[in-house]
């Protein structure tokens, strides 16, 4: 009885976490990677790997600039900005509120840019332009190179 | 004898221009009071962003989007139609909901509403703490951006609380007849509270203006 007992709670917690924490837990992930991904000195061109990928998904380093503003500033509401990498390709995913893209296998993280109000508010008050502007000064390449050699490790 | 806060954009349109579209350009509404008067409770800044730059945008854009579906039925390009709802939805929301907040609150507000309206709280949620409890609960618990709702359902002729995300607006996502309003976007508290939504949301109910939502109220029973 017992047995049956811990197994019922199991499945209750389980379905409790994915229910109730997801969001709590999605914003721990969310949060962790955008701070590995900037830097004190980071910022300037891509090198290695990733200048490569975007020269071949974006043809330049500008035009994948002007295309990330793009999709941060038109994002309606609170939520994150994504380059991921899908199908070999990269490529730039909204997600809205704490939504990331490892679930339902949307692509694998590269860099990832947080645009609730809270991230730049005080610093920047209503002018996200400006923040999406600060934060490519402070990429850090070095840890965009590290998740495209373990995404693309996982690919045959 | 009250000086309203004004905004250097947004002022309708010149009736010379009228012609040039059928439809009313919309316009930012004036603040009923000055940026600072909410104070302690939502400072100066706060308002002053909110109004002049949030609504504002708001306002301009929803115009832009209007400008482009009427191009859009025009040509009958329903697929243009279609692309433009989101941004109809978003603007057009966000330009509603705060005409409506900047109304609900007042330097003079807070206490308890009296009559009709109060009436209607008790029998609908028990009491008026037992109301401020759910709609607190309900804006708290927004998750990302969103309104807490104080609503009057016609069918069933009762207040009903709800919670909206984004910048959807009650009655037109929920059919409910918004009566007051609680923005929990960051950007409604950030400055003044950081993270501490709790503390903002304690904040404004001694600012609320019944009268107001009391002329809501008064205004759905017909």
């Amino acid at each position: 009885l017992t047995f049956y007992l811990f197994i019922y709670l199991f499945i209750i917690i389980i379905l409790f976490y994915f229910f109730f924490f997801f969001d709590l837990l999605a914003q721990l992930y969310n949060h962790n990677f955008f701070w590995l991904g900037i830097k004190e000195n980071g910022g300037g061109k891509p090198y290695g790997e990733i200048k490569k990928k975007i020269e071949e998904t974006f043809f330049s380093f500008k035009n994948f600039k002007n295309q990330f503003t793009q999709e941060a500033l038109s994002h309606f509401g609170s939520g994150w900005i994504w380059l991921i990498l899908k199908n070999n390709k990269l490529k730039i995913y909204q997600g809205h509120d704490d939504q990331t893209p490892l679930k339902g296998a949307i692509g694998h993280p590269i860099l990832t840019l947080d645009i609730w109000e809270h991230a730049y508010y005080v610093d920047y008050r209503n002018a996200r332009s400006d923040y999406i502007k600060e934060w490519f000064n402070k990429i850090n390449w070095d840890f965009a190179n590290y998740n495209l050699s373990v995404s693309l490790e996982g690919q045959c | 004898m009250l000086s309203r806060a004004v905004c250097g954009t947004g002022r309708q349109l010149a009736p010379a221009l009228g012609y040039l579209g059928s439809r009313q350009k919309h316009s930012l509404p004036d603040l009923p009071y000055d940026y600072g008067a909410l104070e302690p409770h939502i400072n100066a800044e706060i308002m002053q962003l909110h109004h002049c730059k949030h609504h504002a945008a708001y306002v301009n854009n929803l115009n832009v989007t209007e400008e482009k579906y009427q191009e859009a039925l025009a040509k009958g390009d329903v697929t243009a139609q279609i692309a433009l709802q989101p941004a109809l939805k978003f603007n057009g929301g966000g330009h509603i909901n705060h005409s409506i907040f900047w109304t609900n609150l007042s330097p003079n507000g807070g206490g308890e509403p009296k009559g009709e309206l109060l009436e209607a709280i008790k029998r609908d949620f028990g009491s008026f703490e037992k109301f401020k409890e759910k709609l607190m609960a309900a804006s708290v618990g927004v998750q990302g951006s969103g309104w807490g709702w104080l609503g009057f359902n016609k069918e069933r002729g009762q207040l009903q609380i709800a919670a909206c995300p984004n910048q959807d607006p009650l009655q037109g996502t929920t059919g409910l007849i918004p009566l007051l309003g609680i923005d929990v976007w960051e950007h409604a508290y950030y400055l003044q509270y950081k993270n501490a939504r709790p503390d903002y949301l304690k904040a404004i109910w001694n600012i609320i203006n019944w009268e107001n939502v009391t002329e809501r109220y008064m205004a759905c029973k017909k």
